[in-house]
């Protein structure tokens, strides 16, 4: 079993212990995207509980589902509503591999302080980012131990 | 939004709130929790915060959400074997724990990247 079948069994045992787990649904919904199934991923985006996740998980599940447009649509919606969402929009984009829009966003990230931003080492949706000069530059300016 | 203070506000109160349980009480593991919580997460502080976090554990080795705690911040720093063995930790701590499962299984997310 490779870590993302791990993953998804631990969070599915989460929920059912506690459907309301934080992030749980979210979760979940990523996993499938990165395993390739972003079709599995839809209808546990319906249940996430927080529109500004649904739009970003739309966002990335239509991109991987080659829905281009829809995940425009979500993109759009995410900047125009949740703007302060500054960590997820960044994402969205990297996983899209639009690194100039990412690390633009990474940087609204860092003057804001979001919180998602202790996870910029391992995020698998920034992962397209990593052989980027300015991803180094990033963990750099966070004061990773590198 | 409605009923919800400032960020930078919130910040400044939870770093004054911690500073005041851990001089009561220099040996609260939850409040070394919390500020290993607040030195990664606003100051960038990651050595620091990672200790706070250790001797939470130091203090509680049985608590899950301290040993959850110490889990997500060797996570942070890319010292994923060290997380899973305190997520399984965690989790064997208390089974029917939610959150420790979830930790789990956002380790194993991250091992993806």
């Amino acid at each position: 079993m490779g870590q993302l079948d791990e993953a998804a069994a631990d969070i599915k045992k989460a929920l059912e212990l506690n459907p309301d787990v934080w992030p749980g649904d979210s979760m979940l919904s990523q996993i499938y995207v990165l395993q390739g199934r972003p079709q599995d991923a839809l209808p546990e985006i319906k249940l996430v509980r927080y529109d500004h996740q649904r739009v970003y998980l739309y966002a990335i599940a239509y991109y991987a589902l080659g829905r281009k447009k829809e995940s425009d649509d979500a993109l759009r919606e995410l900047i125009h509503k949740f703007p302060q969402n500054t960590y997820e929009i960044a994402g969205v984009y990297a996983f899209r591999n639009q690194s100039d829009e990412a690390f633009e966003w990474l940087d609204r990230a860092y003057v804001q302080r979001n919180a998602g931003l202790v996870e910029t080492r391992v995020d698998p949706l920034l992962k397209s980012l990593h052989h980027d000069p300015r991803f180094a530059s990033q963990l750099k300016k966070l004061n990773f131990p590198i | 939004m409605k009923g919800l203070i400032p960020t930078e506000e919130g910040y400044r109160l939870a770093r004054e709130e911690v500073e005041r349980a851990l001089a009561l009480n220099p040996n609260l593991a939850e409040a070394h929790t919390q500020m290993g919580r607040i030195k990664q997460q606003l100051d960038f502080d990651w050595a620091g915060g990672d200790a706070s976090y250790q001797r939470a554990v130091e203090l509680e080795p049985g608590n899950p959400d301290v040993v959850r705690g110490a889990a997500s911040s060797a996570a942070m720093l890319d010292r994923l074997d060290e997380a899973l063995q305190l997520d399984r930790r965690a989790v064997d701590l208390d089974r029917l724990n939610a959150d420790s499962w979830e930790r789990l299984a956002e380790t194993d997310f991250f091992w993806d990247s």
